[in-house]
């Protein structure tokens, strides 16, 4: 078979609708979305800490996100940012 | 009977949860002693081991699979199932 | 405290202006010399990485990104005060403007190679020795990974930049995203979608068009 090619509009949508356990392309946009979001990006030193251990242990947890039953709400509980207050380091 | 139903749909969703995290560990430590054999430095008898390890692993998968009644796309781990979108994805391309 | 979710052109930061960010606060611009920072101000925020925040800031930088070229900021990124934020803009002046010419007419496409879920035909279990198991194993992957890799050389040559994750965590065999001109998204598409036909035991998927996180990095790779 082809590709298969998710296109998107726009992000948004209810998080909080999961219906039936089965992977949607909002399931997927989540995913995707996480890991750019979480794992990319420029990050302004001396501001941001991030505690993710491993790629593969956020992939398990944006997996966990994706894959929980309906009945199961809350956030992923790994994660934790630590936010230093402090001065930008402009070097 | 009507709370036995839900009873049972309690216990199913749990076994789906907690069977997809099991089966999640399990794809990686595979792809972990993967790794570590592609790298080298692993004797023969540690990869004997590994390996039983992990067939000892997939069996067990199997038995609780076939003890919940679930299948492999029940436990919605593979992000492959894309027969699962419905209508989703653009058919044009 | 303020929050920064993208780094963008003083014309693009300055459309944003009836938006909300996390939290529902307003949008704000910030710009140094022609360079912004698109912001939002709060008395105390906890960016918890939960899936509402983060596509709260997806949604800020989408919004960015559908105005003029933006560089992505990380989840999370928050800073004491303005005056930090406009002391990074003008520090970075030179390298966020190249970035900004880097990305600018480009979408993020990702990339995703996965593998069929395999229905194990081995024998009884008592029989085969780990050691056979385990090479075996690897020597499916290794193949699996090498059929990946013939997929993106093809696709990268369609894109002005690509990444490729180092370890890919399963299902997925290889993981890479892709900087493309807008004007070649559907040659890109194409490529993916004839390359994924000659795949049996791959499946392909192709994501996006996202905001450049994976390109937004300032430091040449």
């Amino acid at each position: 078979m082809g590709a298969v090619q998710l296109r998107r509009r726009q992000a948004g949508g209810d998080m909080s609708d999961r219906g039936a356990r089965l992977t949607t392309q909002r399931d997927i946009d989540l995913v995707e979305i996480l890991d750019r979001a979480l794992g990319a990006g420029i990050v302004i030193t001396g501001d941001v800490t991030l505690s993710l251990a491993d790629v593969d242990l956020v992939y398990l947890s944006l997996r966990l996100v994706v894959g929980s039953v309906p009945t199961i709400r809350g956030e992923p509980a790994d994660e934790v940012h630590t936010l230093a207050a402090g001065a930008v380091d402009p070097r | 009977m009507r709370i036995e139903g839900d009873r049972e749909d309690v216990a199913r969703g749990l076994a789906q949860l907690v069977l997809t995290l099991v089966e999640l560990l399990r794809q990686l430590m595979e792809r972990q002693a993967i790794r570590r054999v592609e790298a080298g430095g692993l004797g023969d008898d540690e990869i004997e081991r590994l390996g039983q390890a992990l067939i000892a692993l997939e069996q067990r998968m199997e038995e609780l699979k076939e003890d919940f009644g679930l299948t492999d796309e029940e436990l919605n781990f593979n992000l492959g199932s894309f027969e699962n979108f419905f209508g989703e994805t653009d058919p044009k391309q | 405290m303020i929050y920064a979710y993208a780094i963008c052109e003083p014309a693009t930061a300055a459309a944003l202006s009836r938006r909300r960010g996390l939290g529902g606060a307003a949008l704000r611009a910030l710009q140094r010399e022609g360079i912004a920072a698109v912001y939002s101000r709060h008395r105390s925020l906890q960016p918890r990485p939960t899936a509402k925040l983060v596509m709260a800031h997806e949604r800020v930088v989408e919004a960015v990104m559908a105005r003029g070229a933006v560089l992505p900021l990380r989840f999370g990124t928050q800073l004491g005060d303005e005056d930090r934020l406009a002391a990074v803009l003008a520090a970075r002046r030179r390298e966020l403007l190249h970035a900004l010419d880097r990305v600018r007419g480009h979408v993020e496409l990702g990339l995703r190679v996965i593998r069929e879920p395999d229905r194990r035909t081995d024998g009884g279990a008592g029989e085969r020795s780990g050691r056979d198991y385990l090479l075996a194993r690897v020597g499916d992957h290794r193949s699996a990974e090498l059929a990946a890799r013939e997929l993106h050389a093809p696709l990268a040559a369609l894109a002005d930049a690509s990444v490729v994750r180092d370890h890919a965590a399963p299902p997925d065999i290889l993981v890479a995203a892709y900087l493309v001109d807008v004007s070649r998204v559907p040659d890109f598409r194409r490529c993916a979608d004839e390359l994924a036909a000659r795949q049996e035991r791959l499946r392909v998927l192709v994501t996006g068009p996202w905001p450049p996180y994976s390109f937004a990095a300032v430091e040449r790779r």
